[in-house]
């Protein structure tokens, strides 16, 4: 008789991978430290946390995230559509190495690159400048909306890939049904990818949300007077030593991330439902 | 066979995939535990330093170890001191380095959670040679002992485009001057922006201020929402983080005036911009960036060859070799004095750095506030300035 490949020994050690570690961050979040460790109990790190200026902190940053999430994996989706409709296989290749592979590799590279293109002298401002005549000083390199567009920009590949892997995978009956019957794109779009690639969608969702809950760069250097980041947020409270609260926080993260899997078996079980 | 897949049968075999897995799981283990080990092979001629990476000369260490036979490995520990506070006290900094270089103000909590001992100084001649008012920098001294060491001080104050404002900027109200709304800046750290709103309310008797690095509970609620109105008024451009952020506002003309480091201004005026640094009437922003010994230096037995270190850092050559590489310098004269004795380097340009940073110090026109990275109420602080950021 085979043997499965994932048996309960290895979702016993894989718990063990990660319950542990959720159950140290939430334990040491209430531990209150002094210079020579650990010497008390207390939940001082939640109420840290969950205070006003802390929760309007971390509302700011989650209601960022989500915005740029859902367009990233909207604009996404329509790029991995139009890829998979009229890109041949070695294009589709092309695309994904050249075009994406870069935006993986380093954000305050590109964050530093938007930085000269939209700056007062930047790249956007000179063309304007020569197509109109005159000084158009349109841009700047420092305002709450540049740093919307550049993460959306920056989270864009991760859900191209996603995507495409998705389509790629729906079996070829599909659309060789479809084309039978004569079904437009859009009809195609609508009827057979987007229902297919509803957990594709979903992950492409969590992934860049995640991506965009944590970055950075974006905010530090295209935000104008506004700095509310994930990390600008940890580093306060270091530099406050509210170590309990850096762990609080990574406790209420990584509970949103185990909320996230289990709502994803829910949209995986529908949509193999509607495979049926 | 090893492969996942058998020729012979051309299926695939979880338990083969698994176990090489598992095999494929532990060889990488076992190596990077090996390459940890590695690491912690040492000796007693090696220092460790963790220290702000302004405070590395690079190949200039080689010199180190031709004069004393230390060889030093320098880890840059980023210079913010709030990571900084973090590994020393939860985590193994205080025991995985010999010393450290940070900015000045945290050595009080550090030394009263026993992560670092105060220095000798009986063991560091060349101290004698360090200018006194240096020596008296409060932050340094914990109860009386010296725990912090200034390696490279300087004074800050306000950078600025003279074209853009229309003359020569002698107060920091040019920050806060509706005139240049949205075309000035300060830094996104509370630790250098709020003393330089201190030191100009203070000196232009806009509200009481006792020790702009040092304010109390009502000075900072006075000087905090004063820089939130100015924020959500929009005088403001940005609050610039980091060397480039710095430099890209000042060299695309997009902010006039704002608060910073020298080094920005040499940056612009390299690129052809008529950028100036201003002599402030109500005084600069003195900070030091000090040489602190971690208690990991004791338990190692090495604590006299850090002392051999500090003194050979004060001696001449490294005051040379960073005011050479990165324009601070070390405060004594031994570095014009190496410079002359031994012709390495450009004798009168040291001169000229070192008198430069001196004449800012002892200029009858100017005074210097000392920045504090830890005052009494930093968690106050910190709570402010995130109050400033939401605002």
């Amino acid at each position: 008789m085979e043997r499965p490949l994932v048996n309960s020994t290895i979702i016993g050690l894989i718990a063990l991978v990660f319950v542990v570690p959720l159950a140290m961050v939430i334990s040491m979040a209430c531990m209150s430290f002094g210079g020579s460790g650990p010497n008390g109990f207390s939940t001082e790190g939640y109420s840290e946390i969950l205070s006003t200026l802390r929760l309007r902190e971390l509302l700011v940053i989650t209601t960022r995230a989500l915005l740029v999430a859902a367009t990233a994996t909207c604009v996404a989706f329509l790029v991995s559509w139009s890829l998979f409709r009229v890109g041949s296989e070695r294009f589709l290749l092309f695309f994904l190495t050249l075009m994406t592979l870069p935006f993986l590799a380093n954000e305050a590279v590109r964050v530093f690159a938007w930085q000269h293109v939209l700056s007062e002298d930047g790249v956007f401002n000179a063309l304007l400048s020569r197509v109109a005549g005159g000084d158009v000083r349109l841009f700047n390199a420092t305002n709450n909306l540049n740093v919307l567009v550049v993460m959306v920009l920056n989270c864009i590949p991760f859900g191209v890939f996603i995507s495409t892997a998705s389509l790629k995978t729906v079996p070829a009956i599909y659309w060789k049904v479809s084309n039978d019957l004569n079904l437009s794109s859009t009809s195609m779009f609508l009827k057979i990818a987007l229902p297919l690639s509803k957990v594709a969608l979903y992950a492409s969702f969590v992934v860049t949300f995640f991506i965009a809950f944590s970055l950075s760069s974006e905010v530090n250097f295209l935000g104008g007077a506004s700095k509310i980041s994930l990390r600008n947020l940890v580093l306060s409270l270091m530099s406050a030593s509210k170590f309990q609260s850096i762990f609080a926080l990574g406790a209420l993260m990584t509970l949103l991330i185990v909320l996230f899997i289990l709502a994803f078996r829910r949209v995986r079980s529908s949509q193999l439902l509607s495979m049926s | 066979m090893s492969s996942a897949y058998t020729q012979t049968s051309n299926s695939y075999n979880s338990n083969l995939s698994r176990a090489a897995f598992l095999r494929l799981l532990g060889l990488s283990g076992a190596s990077i535990g090996l390459l940890g080990l590695a690491g912690c092979k040492r000796d007693g001629e090696t220092i460790r330093l963790y220290a702000s990476g302004t405070l590395d000369i690079g190949d200039g260490w080689k010199r180190l170890e031709q004069d004393l036979g230390i060889r030093l490995l320098f880890d840059d520990n980023g210079n913010d001191s709030g990571p900084i506070i973090a590994n020393m006290l939860n985590g193994n900094a205080a025991f995985d380095y010999d010393a450290g270089g940070i900015q000045g103000g945290i050595e009080r909590e550090l030394a009263l959670a026993g992560k670092i001992l105060p220095w000798d100084l009986s063991k560091i001649p060349n101290w004698e040679t360090v200018w006194p008012w240096i020596k008296d920098i409060p932050n340094c001294k914990v109860n009386g002992k010296q725990y912090g060491l200034p390696l490279i001080v300087n004074a800050d104050s306000i950078i600025y485009l003279p074209d853009k404002i229309g003359g020569t900027v002698d107060s920091y109200e040019v920050l806060f001057d509706p005139k240049f709304k949205g075309r000035t800046a300060m830094e996104d750290a509370w630790m250098n922006s709020v003393i330089f709103t201190a030191i100009y309310f203070k000196e232009n008797s806009i509200a009481p201020i006792a020790d702009p690095g040092d304010l109390t509970e009502s000075e900072l609620g006075v000087v905090m929402e004063f820089l939130i109105q100015k924020k959500t008024e929009g005088q403001f451009r940005t609050f610039w983080r980091g060397w480039e952020d710095g430099v890209r506002l000042i060299k695309t003309g997009e902010v006039y005036a704002m608060t910073g480091w020298e080094p920005i201004v040499y940056e612009a005026q390299k690129a052809g911009l008529n950028a100036k640094y201003a002599i402030p009437r109500e005084g600069y922003e003195g900070w030091s960036n000090n040489l602190v010994l971690h208690v990991g230096a004791e338990e190692r037995g090495i604590v006299d060859r850090v002392h051999e270190f500090a003194n050979w850092e004060l001696g001449g050559f490294y005051g040379c070799e960073i005011a050479k590489q990165r324009g601070y310098v070390v405060p004594n004269s031994s570095s014009v004095a190496y410079a002359k004795r031994t012709g390495e380097f450009d004798a009168a340009e040291q001169e000229r750095m070192l008198e430069h940073v001196r004449g800012k110090f002892m200029s009858d026109k100017s005074k210097v506030y000392w920045q504090n990275t830890r005052p009494k109420n930093f968690k106050l602080y910190e709570e402010w300035w995130s109050k400033l950021r939401n605002a």
